[in-house]
């Protein structure tokens, strides 16, 4: 498929076209994602898997709109993030993407409420009550209870809970998840990935996690793997079962 | 505003986890608050002090002064001298003779009958009569100030004061105790120096062995806030009119029907019986009208004077207490960094769901606001207590009890500046906070901190000038503005430097990514252009650095040695260029692109600051064309601010030069051998690792060191130069007075100085009061005073208040002159060629010796010339011609200890002195026996030891730097202050490495010494350039007063002292941090941290 070919753009939530970037380093330069080109379908499930400097979270932020391609297009829900600047992409960030991270990174100041409801207080044209959506979101996600703790009174799976439902506040369309079970034990990270596997149910919410854990990304619907800042692999896991 | 209240609350939330980082922050911030709220409100109490019970400050609705130095008059004094209604009293001043006060008296009786009159009288007119006091049989004569008041009039009523009363410390007026002639009151000051109690027995100077007794002691205030600030320093006694007729030189003979003729006035005190203030300006203007030789000074007059003077002394004030709030703002910006890159990850988050760069650099702003706020609301109940407690110092200074005043101006002030400065201080960190990239989220362990980039470091800097350069603007206003002729030129160099640095940071903008492309992306051209370039840069770099090392060489030199010669400068010019290429070469070596395209960016800049002076120039001139004509008011407003921005900008460009050198000093220090001891290794690599935060931190510790070491040095320098120089400048260790002035009298004196062991040598001296009459040059010219004051004002260059000032000192100086015997120890001075001091061959001869003070040199008298003037005691005019003038730096303190004109002691001939005093060498032992020889021998003398004028002198500025003393005392504890901000700071970014070093078996104690010996050696630092460059400074203020090595009179001690003080300082500041740092837990800090 190439980038002038939009005929899919309906069903493709995320997009990558020829992907490339190369940091500076001294005076040389290091080629880190080297023409990466997928596709990801609304509300797959999508596990990117690779060794330490394969370029999992440099592709990561890419997607997510963290940071910029050197070269090569990249759209997400349709839209060309490619040449956005630094304030179209917090928008974007905003509304169509929902960040998860391996260590949780929740304002340490502010209860698990306030955490979740404050997407939707940045949001240019919020959909939501803040706080009834948060509410409503820790709800979803088992931490009705928990509302006004602050994150250093929860155990570390309960603050990943926070940090999903956290993402899900502006209802985006992506979820991308940075290790969301590196920081946690097996059962709580299972509990973790049972939680997204319910959300992309219930909201048909496109999930990309990034891990090295292949038990969790067998349980995706589909797996990439990446070395050196290239696709070696991509296989279907819903067709092998 | 949902979103205020989320940037709120998060701040507050913050802060109150930041606990100790917080409150060093909010303390930076609190101690420069309370600094400017105590000095503001002390301002606030004295102009209090000085602009109510204006009518008792003033004596009456109207203080009649006769003419003096200094003082406003519209008349010439001629014609009031010649009528005989004032007399010279000495030194340009004159007195109300008893004529005078009489016909001034009649005067305003006639225009209102109830009007009252009183003076403050002077019984005669030696300036010697009525100094001093001692005790019943004690030789040593107390240099006290009498005052003669008439207590009561002739009805039996209270006149002094006529506003207000005076009561005695048991709550007595004067009227009450002071019945007899022989009643005197002493003031507190006087009485508690030289031990005087109520009931004493007293001689007073001019009035022989007559017995007075004190009957009473009031507080110094009842004087010191009106004319009589002199009394502060010497303290002052009280004895009434009826008393002059038991002073030794009165002459019954004077006393007609008419007239007493030893009757004299200082000042004219008046109450009117219609005391509305129109009618009492009314009043003094036809006062002024008809006796235009006085000045009629109004209690509306006074109140402006003295409002003009609490403005500038609150100024002043506010001043100094911005430069402790700058100081503070230090810990802001230090303590704002440390949070922006505690949480890099933190801010990257927020971006991540959706904050744009200008929310969070919002959301920061107000953190350091609400620290700002909270700094206040602590500074600010402090700098109250401060100027409770220090009311009494402050006090002391202005002699005069300040009563308690609560300045909802100066709280709102130091509230207000507190957060400004805050704001500003932490507005680049804030900035920073803005443009940490949200990418930082996947990598946690990068807490390294983005740089501004060129057009938010160009905002930041245009809003600190600008916000400093309007706070500058609202103290100092157009004081610094030049005269209209120039104004022009300096708002267009204004405006070409805005321009040109707006240009420049365009240019590098625009150079950057030019110079960031490597040469394979670049074409043929490309690639020369930018060869070319960085071998430009790279030179300019180079030369830069150089010019930078020249010029540090140079202040170096300048300040060690004194003197720049050719071969110093030229020596300062190849070791700067040298250093400067190593710099550069050493830049090539290591990072190649960075040196290429700082030079590359410089070259940028420079092209584009000549581009945009011509800009500058091209717009400058037309708006000054246009706006000053068409709206002058604006134009003016305009001017005005931009000469304080431009004041700041040149301020700050000043510390931005000293914080480079302190960076480079740090990383100088951290390179230092460490002695095979780990301690002092890591300790050393710390300084290192932080040399940011360490300069700025040493930045304002130094301005508080320099400022207290400045103070304290020069005040004992001063005293110790003073004691060394003034013997020289009297020819003895001891100066003898008489109260008689007869021939028999000298003879008397000789014979005892002649006869007494121990003494080397002696010169007599005689004082008299002279008038300018006309000064004959060489070339035949004659010229009148008028001419005279056209010379100086010249010299001036059109400067009316410095013309003012030098035809004072000019009047002044010519106001009295000295005979000295030539034949003895002449004064030390230093002459140029063509003029000489007085020799023996000179007796009897009409020759003077002149001080080369400012005033002398600026009428342009010189050696050869013909001074005429006119003794007025006799009527006698006498021409002596100029042989020498002297070379005199400090003319001002040498005039004090001697007339600064002197002439041959036989060249007077019928002239009778005023007084004959002698100047003695003697040994020390000797002077209790001379004093006892004079005294039995000689009638009415009075013997000063040139040591006990010195202790005044001393006294005198013991009283001038208290206040300044008191500032940078406060001024240091603010940089102390920062210093345990930074620590708290250090030892929180370090806690993980004080925490592996704690795992790996080193004991509390050695961490805890590793932090002492890392901030002992930042105290060292401080107190070793504080100390230094005020030693330096001290070294440079005396090689531009003297000529001369005076080094002597530097105080080595007291500079070791105040260098202990700061190491002491930066070790209780570290300790306060460091003992709970090094007391964690390691499990604690290596698991959460």
């Amino acid at each position: 498929m190439t980038p002038s070919d939009n005929s899919n753009h309906a069903n493709v939530a995320v997009r990558a076209v020829e992907v490339h970037k190369i940091v500076r380093v001294g005076e040389g330069s290091l080629s880190i994602i080297n023409g990466i080109t997928l596709d990801v379908p609304c509300g797959q499930m999508l596990a990117i898997v690779g060794p330490s400097g394969s370029g999992k979270s440099t592709l990561m932020g890419l997607l997510g709109g963290l940071d910029t391609p050197s070269k090569g297009r990249i759209y997400l829900d349709g839209i060309d993030i490619s040449d956005m600047n630094e304030f179209h992409l917090t928008r974007v960030r905003n509304e169509k993407i929902g960040f998860v991270f391996q260590f949780f990174h929740l304002i340490p100041t502010l209860t698990a409420l306030k955490n979740v409801a404050l997407p939707i207080r940045f949001a240019v044209h919020p959909k939501y009550d803040p706080h009834e959506r948060a509410r409503e979101l820790l709800t979803l996600l088992g931490m009705a209870d928990r509302t006004h703790h602050l994150p250093r009174q929860l155990s570390g799976g309960q603050q990943q809970r926070v940090a999903i439902a956290r993402a899900l506040a502006n209802d985006p369309p992506i979820l991308l998840c940075d290790e969301p079970t590196g920081n946690l034990d097996r059962k709580s990270g299972q509990q973790v990935i049972d939680a997204l596997k319910e959300i992309r149910r219930r909201l048909n919410t496109t999930v990309i996690v990034v891990t090295h854990d292949l038990t969790i990304a067998e349980q995706m619907d589909r797996v990439v793997s990446l070395e050196d800042g290239q696709l070696t692999e991509d296989r279907s896991i819903e067709l092998e079962r | 505003m949902q979103r205020l209240l989320f940037y709120t609350e998060h701040s507050l939330n913050d802060l109150r986890i930041g606990r100790l980082r917080t409150l060093f922050a909010v303390l930076c911030i609190a101690a420069g608050v309370a600094v400017v709220v105590s000095l503001q409100t002390l301002g606030d109490m004295m102009m209090e002090k000085l602009t109510t019970n204006l009518q008792e400050l003033n004596r009456g609705d109207i203080n009649i002064i006769p003419p003096m130095p200094g003082v406003e008059r519209q008349g010439d004094t001629e014609p009031a001298k010649n009528a005989g209604l004032i007399e010279p009293a000495g030194a340009g001043a004159f007195v109300f003779t008893d004529k005078g006060i009489r016909e001034i008296e009649r005067w305003i009786k006639e225009r209102d009958p109830d009007a009252v009159v009183s003076y403050r009288h002077q019984f005669a007119r030696s300036p010697l009569a009525n100094a001093g006091l001692s005790k019943e049989g004690q030789d040593e004569t107390e240099p006290v100030i009498g005052l003669v008041i008439e207590v009561k009039d002739v009805q039996g009523n209270p006149v002094y004061p006529i506003y207000g009363e005076i009561r005695t410390e048991d709550g007595q007026l004067l009227s009450d105790v002071m019945r007899e002639p022989t009643d005197i009151v002493v003031s507190d000051n006087a009485a508690d120096e030289h031990d005087l109690k109520i009931g004493d027995q007293v001689n007073l100077g001019g009035a022989g062995d007559r017995l007075f007794t004190i009957r009473g002691i009031v507080p110094i205030e009842a004087e010191a806030l009106t004319d009589n600030f002199v009394t502060t320093i010497f303290g002052f006694y009280y004895v009434d009119l009826s008393a002059v007729p038991l002073y030794t030189d009165y002459d019954p003979s004077l006393v007609t029907d008419e007239v007493d003729g030893n009757r004299y006035a200082g000042q004219l005190y008046v109450r009117l019986s219609d005391t509305d203030p129109e009618q009492v300006r009314l009043f003094a203007q036809q006062l002024q009208n008809r006796y235009p030789f006085v000045n009629a000074r109004t209690t509306a007059d006074l109140r402006d004077r003295n409002s003009q003077i609490a403005t500038a002394l609150k100024n002043l004030m506010l001043i100094m207490g911005l430069v402790s709030l700058l100081i503070g703002g230090v810990g802001i910006i230090n303590t704002m960094l440390v949070v922006v890159a505690r949480r890099t990850v933190e801010i990257a988050v927020l971006k991540t769901i959706g904050l744009q760069a200008r929310q969070v650099t919002l959301l920061f702003m107000i953190e350091s606001v609400l620290m700002g706020i909270l700094g206040g609301v602590v500074g600010v109940p402090f700098g109250l207590f401060a100027a409770w407690a220090l009311r009494g110092f402050a006090g002391q200074v202005w002699g005069t009890e300040l009563d308690w005043v609560f300045s909802s101006g100066a709280v709102i002030r130091g509230f207000l500046l507190g957060i400004i400065i805050t704001t500003i201080f932490g507005f680049l960190p804030t900035l920073i906070a803005g443009q940490v990239r949200p990418g930082n989220v996947l990598r946690p362990n990068d807490t390294q901190l983005p740089s501004t980039g060129i057009w938010q470091s160009l905002l930041v800097m245009t809003v600190i000038f600008v916000t400093l350069g309007l706070i500058a603007w609202t103290i100092l206003g157009n004081g610094i503005s030049p005269d209209p002729a120039s104004r022009w030129s300096i708002v267009s160099v204004g405006a070409v430097l805005a321009l040109s640095l707006g240009m420049g940071g365009a240019a590098v903008a625009a150079g950057r990514p030019f110079l960031k492309r490597r040469p394979q992306d670049l074409g043929t051209m490309g690639k020369i252009g930018r060869y070319v370039l960085l071998t430009i840069g790279t030179l300019f770099q180079t030369g830069l650095q150089g010019v930078l090392f020249f010029a540090i060489g140079v202040i170096l030199i300048a300040l060690v040695t004194t003197h720049l010669t050719v071969p110093t400068v030229l020596g300062a010019l190849i070791v700067g260029v040298l250093i400067g290429l190593l710099l550069s070469l050493n830049g090539l070596r290591t990072q190649p692109s960075l040196a290429m395209t700082m030079g590359g960016g410089l070259v940028g800049f420079a092209a584009m600051v000549v581009l945009g002076g011509a800009i500058g120039a091209a717009m400058g001139w037309p708006a000054y064309e246009w706006l000053h004509k068409s709206n002058p008011d604006t134009w003016q407003t305009i001017v005005d601010v931009s000469m304080n921005i431009a004041l700041v900008e040149a301020a700050l460009i000043l510390v931005a030069l000293l914080f480079a050198v302190l960076w480079l000093l740090v990383e100088l220090t951290s390179r230092f051998p460490s002695l095979g001891l780990p301690d002092v290794k890591v300790s050393l690599r710390a300084l290192s690792s932080n040399r940011w935060r360490v300069s700025s931190t040493l930045l304002g510790f130094i301005i508080g060191v320099l400022a207290l070491s400045l103070v304290t040095m020069l005040a004992i320098a001063v005293k110790r130069l003073f004691e060394i120089s003034l013997e020289d400048t009297l020819g003895g260790n001891v100066f003898v007075a008489t109260g008689f002035t007869s021939e028999e009298t000298q003879n008397s004196l000789v014979n005892v100085l002649e006869t007494t062991d121990g003494v080397h040598s002696y010169t007599l001296v005689t004082n008299y009061i002279t008038d300018f009459v006309e000064l004959r040059k060489a070339d035949g010219r004659v010229m009148k005073r008028t001419d005279l004051i056209a010379v100086i004002g010249r010299s001036a260059g059109g400067d009316l208040k410095r013309t003012q000032h030098l035809t004072n000192f000019f009047d002044l100086t010519v106001g009295q002159m000295d005979g000295r015997s030539v034949t003895s120890t002449l004064p030390d001075k230093n002459f140029d060629e063509g003029n000489r001091q007085l020799n023996a061959g000179d007796a009897g001869e009409r020759v003077i010796v002149i001080t080369g003070n400012e005033a002398v040199l600026a009428a342009g008298i010189e050696a050869g010339d013909i001074l005429v003037l006119e003794f007025p005691s006799s009527g006698e005019i006498l021409k002596f011609r100029v042989v020498g003038v002297s070379d005199e730096r400090l003319g001002d303190i040498q005039s004090a200890a001697g007339s600064p004109i002197y002439a041959p002691i036989d060249a007077f001939s019928q002239t009778r002195p005023n007084a004959i005093g002698a100047v003695v060498d003697i040994d020390e032992s000797q002077i209790g026996r001379l004093r006892r020889r004079l005294s039995t021998e000689v009638d009415y003398t009075f013997v000063i030891e040139a040591k006990r004028l010195s202790e005044l002198a001393q006294r005198l500025i013991d009283q001038f730097t208290l206040l300044p003393f008191l500032v940078s005392i406060l001024t240091l504890i603010t940089g102390g202050v920062v210093i345990a901000n930074s620590v708290a700071l250090s030892t929180m970014e370090r806690r993980r490495e004080i925490g592996i070093m704690k795992s790996l078996g080193v004991q509390r104690e050695r961490v805890l010494s590793m932090l002492l010996i890392e901030n002992g050696l930042m105290g060292f630092l401080g107190g070793l350039i504080g100390v230094g460059a005020s030693v330096l400074l001290l070294i440079q203020i005396w090689a531009w007063i003297f000529e001369g090595d005076l080094t002597d009179a530097i105080p080595i001690g007291t500079a070791l002292g105040l260098m202990a003080l700061c190491i002491g300082i930066s070790v209780v500041a570290a300790m306060l941090t460091a003992w709970g740092a090094s007391g964690e837990k390691p499990l604690n800090v290596l698991r959460y941290e």
